[in-house]
């Protein structure tokens, strides 16, 4: 065990602030906000804990703990989790959230400014999420308290800094980060897919009927009546949702665009944080390819700004050679 | 050999019984003239963790009457969570609580709870092993010096909602006291570091010393982190003030509750000191 009683200092400010006589280098990425809760829970809906593993949460057993890679630029941060190939989470806090944001600029990135992420972040690395979540939420949550929260990262190869501060108290959390490898990019344009602007609450009511003993959620989203239903196989046996029963689709949908029937079956597990993710979301847009794509993008307001978390899900029900 | 009183605040009773209770072991009464102790020493022989708890008699205990042959001092050992399961019964409803000392071949714990409200009588009895002046005097409370340095602690209820993340991380908490008002705990593995820092706090002066030094003095101690939490539940007692002090081979927690006339301390073993 390294000598941390020595080498950490005893105040914060020494390894902290940025302006310290001791560091004269520009600090590669900073970004602050006032209030860590909003980022923790945003952060949260992309982390899949193991409830048959309420036991052993030390960070150190890492086949347990879930990876986050993170990828930081000059318009904002992604937090991506995956699964395989066939599921993706993904967190994107745009840089207008925070009240300071200072981000090295890539000098060979390409910034699409069409897409939600550029292609090429200023860093990129891999890091443990239950940590960055503990940390977040290392005063707890009291009623009127605010916890102010500082990103720090000095590029390659150094860790991932969190400083957060309650009522005078600091808290100083160094995580390790690693080498991040490429993320899963889905790319439908061009297949055939339909898709739907709804009200979360409504969707999140649709979800709310299902057997969660089903291994298995079947999806159809038809330009027929009922436009959504979704069916499950499970322990009580089999279970139907018809989201319409009579009515044209505008006036459940926001907006739609459904062009012929479209069924796939998927791992219920994976559609678990996406439904989830509707708790604290205002609207959210499904998709559903011809080629098994499923999609979920959520606009969660919260205070007076709007955060997006986007889910991508493979369908079980594909042949084996089926690429993206 | 004589010992009955009625008992008066019984549910703040409860909640010190719930605390010290975290430390596992049997727990010796002590009961003198003046106040009762509660003493709770587990693994001694690996230098395991130790409770001392003191209750005033003139607080909690209406007629009190104590007779023995050994300067009217009564000296038992019993199972801390049958005493709590009494309690807990005993202060569902408004209850008259008398507890007295019996014998029935084999000596036990009388108490006979009366509910104020119907004509429910409630007898339940607790069997201890009664201990000799002489085994009293074997179980002494550790003498230790002045330390170097201590701190008022902040907060336990915040400290608890630290300590839970970041045993997530660690078994083992590292914590620093300096005598300028500075607390830090910290907690360290190969994945990563959390540190957290308070300032400004305050310092009891002790033995009427002032320790007014212009050198900043630090300590450091790395205990168990599951101990320490355990610990931290002191928070369900109000305390008014909690002291945290760093020895050579333990860590004492002082904890004083003014008005109830209660204080708690938890000796816990240090696994490394600097």
């Amino acid at each position: 065990m390294s000598n941390y009683m020595n080498d950490v200092p005893m105040t914060p400010g020494a390894s902290a602030s940025m302006g310290t006589a001791q560091d004269t280098e520009v600090v590669a990425f900073l970004a602050k906000t006032e209030n860590a809760s909003d980022v923790s829970t945003v952060l949260a809906t992309i982390y899949k804990s193991d409830p048959t593993d309420k036991v052993n949460k030390k960070t150190d057993i890492q086949a347990v703990q879930q990876f986050v890679t993170v990828k930081i630029s000059e318009i904002g941060m992604s937090f991506i989790v995956e699964e395989g190939k066939h599921f993706q989470g993904q967190v994107f806090f745009k840089r207008s959230i925070f009240q300071e944001y200072h981000c090295q600029a890539n000098s060979s990135a390409y910034v699409d400014h069409q897409s939600v992420v550029p292609q090429m972040p200023s860093f990129q690395f891999k890091i443990n999420l239950a940590m960055i979540l503990d940390c977040l939420n290392i005063f707890g949550h009291t009623p009127n308290k605010y916890t102010s929260l500082q990103f720090v990262y000095r590029g390659y190869g150094s860790p991932f800094i969190l400083l957060l501060e309650e009522d005078g108290v600091i808290t100083n959390c160094s995580i390790k980060t690693m080498d991040a490898e490429d993320t899963l990019s889905f790319d439908y344009a061009g297949t055939v897919a339909n898709r739907v602007l709804i009200d979360s609450d409504n969707l999140l009511e649709a979800f709310g009927e299902l057997d969660y003993s089903s291994s298995i959620l079947k999806i159809l989203l038809t330009p027929d009546i009922p436009f959504l239903k979704l069916s499950t196989n499970g322990q009580m046996g089999a279970f139907t949702m018809d989201f319409c029963k009579s009515r044209e689709p505008g006036e459940i949908f926001e907006s739609f665009q459904l062009n012929e029937p479209i069924r796939h079956s998927f791992q219920l597990s994976l559609i678990k944080p996406c439904i989830k993710a509707l708790t604290i979301a205002k609207k959210t847009r499904m998709l559903l390819t011809r080629n098994g794509l499923l999609s979920f993008q959520h606009v969660v307001p919260i205070g007076t700004h709007v955060h997006t978390i986007e889910f991508y899900i493979l369908a079980s029900d594909l042949p084996d050679d089926m690429t993206f | 050999m004589k010992f009955s009183a009625k008992l008066v605040k019984a549910k703040v009773l409860l909640k010190i019984i719930l605390n010290i209770q975290k430390i596992p072991g049997d727990c010796v009464v002590h009961i003198t003239q003046k106040k009762v102790a509660f003493i709770i020493r587990s693994d001694l022989d690996e230098g395991g963790s130790q409770v001392w708890c003191e209750i005033e008699n003139s607080n909690f205990f209406d007629e009190l009457n104590i007779q023995s042959l050994s300067d009217n001092e009564i000296q038992f050992q019993l199972e801390i969570e049958h005493l709590k399961r009494v309690l807990q019964s005993a202060t569902t409803s408004m209850n008259e609580i008398t507890v007295k000392l019996a014998k029935r071949g084999i000596p036990y714990l009388k108490f006979i709870i009366q509910s104020t409200q119907q004509s429910v009588i409630l007898i339940q009895e607790i069997p201890i092993v009664l201990l000799t002046q002489q085994q009293m005097a074997q179980i002494n409370e550790p003498q230790l010096p002045d330390p170097d340095v201590n701190i008022f602690l902040p907060n336990l209820k915040t400290l608890q909602n630290i300590i839970d993340k970041m045993k997530n991380i660690s078994d083992e908490l590292c914590i620093t006291i300096s005598n300028n008002s500075e607390l830090k705990l910290a907690v360290e593995t190969n994945a990563g570091s959390i540190s957290t820092f308070y300032q400004g706090l305050t310092h009891a002066t002790l033995g009427g010393k002032d320790k007014t030094q212009s050198q900043i003095t630090r300590s450091s101690a790395v205990v168990d982190i599951k101990k320490f939490q355990k610990v931290l539940v002191l928070h369900s007692l109000s305390p008014d003030d909690v002291v945290c002090c760093i020895y050579e081979s333990s860590l004492l927690i002082h904890a004083m509750l003014h008005n109830h006339k209660v204080v708690v301390t938890y000796y816990l073993p240090i696994i490394i000191k600097n």
